[in-house]
């Protein structure tokens, strides 16, 4: 992992069109500015996770549930 | 843009018996997925479109739009994952899965019938 140390108000440029700026910092929590092209989804990690999951037991589902329970 | 978890990026949706439609991988038809449009069975669920979801889809009119929520075993019968609709342009063909900020939505609810 690559580790970088800056300041508030300072940005880290990934590639040619994503910047993340750190807006600012108080405690343990830090604020974040990202600046990514459309279409470039962006998630907090912890609820990424939750989501993969979710799509995963729905794909696992799908072989489980009958349409005939909903109705 | 795909969907998390899903290794694949082009879907079809198929009638089953109506609402329930499979969401299938065109390139691995064994990778499905049942989803419905929430509104019938949640009356009240509803988001905003954020400008850059609009721009992914191409339009900003809500009558392009249509909205799919994934079905997933529960305890003692369905849920749904209303944390993380699809949201479609069907004329485009274009679609995305969303995940909502609203708190008051879980990825599985479950189905009151």
């Amino acid at each position: 992992m690559l580790v970088l140390t800056r300041k508030t108000g300072q940005s880290i440029r990934i590639g040619e069109n994503i910047v993340i700026k750190i807006l600012y910092v108080e405690g343990a929590q830090v604020k974040i500015g990202i600046e990514a092209p459309k279409g470039i989804p962006i998630f907090r990690e912890e609820l990424y996770g939750k989501l993969k999951e979710s799509n995963i037991e729905a794909l696992k589902s799908s072989k489980e549930l009958k349409a005939e329970e909903l109705l | 843009m795909g969907i998390p978890g899903v290794p694949f990026e082009r879907f079809i949706l198929k009638d089953l018996l109506e609402p329930v439609k499979w969401l299938i991988a065109i390139d691995d038809p064994d990778v499905a997925m049942l989803v419905v449009p929430p509104f019938n069975f949640f009356p009240h669920y509803g988001f905003e479109l954020n400008e850059e979801i609009e721009s992914v889809l191409e339009t900003d009119k809500a009558e392009d739009v249509e909205v799919y929520v994934a079905l997933l075993k529960h305890d003692e019968g369905v849920a749904a994952n209303l944390k993380a609709p699809f949201v479609i342009n069907k004329n485009k063909k274009i679609g995305v899965q969303i995940l909502l900020e609203d708190d008051s939505y879980s990825f599985k609810e479950p189905i009151k019938k």
